[in-house]
């Protein structure tokens, strides 16, 4: 009998607390319930909110902008990621992988440029770039390069988050272990390779922009060869939405973007890249190019494009 | 008499031959990569050394990054579309 009391006394206590939680606990389950309520509202407003965060990244490299854009996007991307913590501390729902790279990605070269031109700081920041990366970012055309290396940093971190057996498509995505055996100087391609990978690039109009002004820099006559025209077609078609991008078409966009970062590290920020003493230079950045996102260059061409 | 142009070289011929005297270093090496991977070389390397065989000749102050290349009488017996 006295057991059955007992019994009947440590289970009514549990149901007391259970149902009526106080001070942190009543706290916390207020915020899940309220989380768990708007999960769907919570998340679209995440969405807009690295929306808002990834276009006022870009207009941050813009001086005069920047003040202005770069608190907005570093505001931005903090919410977001307040929210997509909330998420998966509430719901379950997400992955603390990415709310941590995504956190990772805030102290990174792109998130950290856009601490320094909210700040003034003149601090440099400890990212492997050299002095040349440095300036030559600061320099005109900042606004495309700070998007690239954002994009690129970003695909980066992710790449280096997931495990091999994740990857979408390993033989076009990159990952290769033999992708070139091409020479060049590693000291001289821009920076070091990094292992970035190209299917977590989302095709835009104004990077398809930057692609086709990379290429035509390439040119005098702005007479592109018939592969690169074919596929800055594509890039576009795609960035309209009327085809949906292959592995190719985001091979040949990330490594384009890519390609032109490296030269503007080198200095080659603006100008004809054209010249008969710039071989060894575009080799050098090309193929290291190649080797961040672990493709051939055969991997960068649509097949319809290469016939 | 020079030596005979490899089965790789051949292709390399066969690219500089279509491009009419205007193809650069890094087109030839692009179309090139498109069909053959392996080269553990550059391209630029590989043209300077079918030069040498007397098989193209560069052609430096028009543009494009290792300048301009065509190939020589040379080299015709050896590209697939020749009738020859």
């Amino acid at each position: 009998m006295i057991d059955d009391c007992c019994h009947t006394i440590e289970a009514a206590k549990g149901l007391a607390f259970a149902k009526n939680p106080h001070g942190l606990g009543a706290l916390t389950a207020g915020f899940k319930t309220f989380v768990k309520d708007h999960a769907g509202g919570l998340a679209q407003i995440s969405n807009a909110l690295k929306l808002a965060s990834g276009i006022a990244s870009a207009l941050a490299f813009i001086p005069v902008l920047d003040i202005v854009a770069a608190p907005v996007a570093i505001a931005t991307g903090a919410a977001a990621l307040a929210i997509d913590g909330s998420l998966k501390y509430a719901t379950g729902q997400g992955s603390w992988t990415s709310v941590a790279i995504d956190a990772a990605l805030m102290a990174l070269p792109g998130a950290g440029k856009l601490a320094r031109a909210a700040t003034g700081s003149s601090v440099r920041l400890a990212t492997g770039l050299n002095k040349a990366t440095q300036d030559a970012r600061a320099a005109t055309g900042a606004e495309h390069q700070a998007r690239t290396v954002v994009d690129d940093v970003k695909a980066g971190a992710r790449h280096a988050g997931r495990a091999p057996a994740e990857r979408a498509n390993p033989e076009f995505f990159g990952g290769r272990e033999t992708y070139t055996r091409r020479e060049y100087d590693p000291d001289q391609a821009g920076g070091e390779v990094q292992h970035l990978d190209a299917s977590l690039a989302t095709i835009h109009h104004a990077g398809v922009d930057a692609v086709a002004n990379h290429l035509n820099r390439f040119v005098i006559d702005a007479q592109l060869g018939p592969r690169e025209r074919s596929m800055l077609d594509r890039l576009r078609a795609v960035a309209s939405g009327e085809i949906r991008p292959t592995t190719w078409d985001l091979n040949f966009y990330t490594h384009e973007l890519r390609e032109s970062e490296r030269y503007a590290a080198l200095g080659h920020t603006t100008g004809y890249l054209g010249s008969d003493d710039l071989y060894e230079v575009w080799n050098d950045v090309h193929t290291a190019t190649l080797r961040d996102y672990g493709v051939r260059p055969d991997d960068l061409y649509h097949p319809e494009v290469r016939k | 008499m020079s030596r005979p142009p490899t089965e790789r070289e051949i292709h390399i011929l066969s690219i500089v031959a279509a491009g009419n005297g205007n193809s650069d270093a890094r087109r030839i090496d692009i179309d090139m990569s498109l069909l053959f991977e392996g080269i553990d070389t550059t391209m630029l390397k590989e043209l300077h050394t079918l030069r040498e065989a007397g098989y193209v000749t560069q052609e430096l102050g028009r543009g494009g990054p290792g300048g301009r290349w065509a190939v020589t009488p040379a080299a015709l017996p050896y590209l697939p579309s020749d009738p020859d």
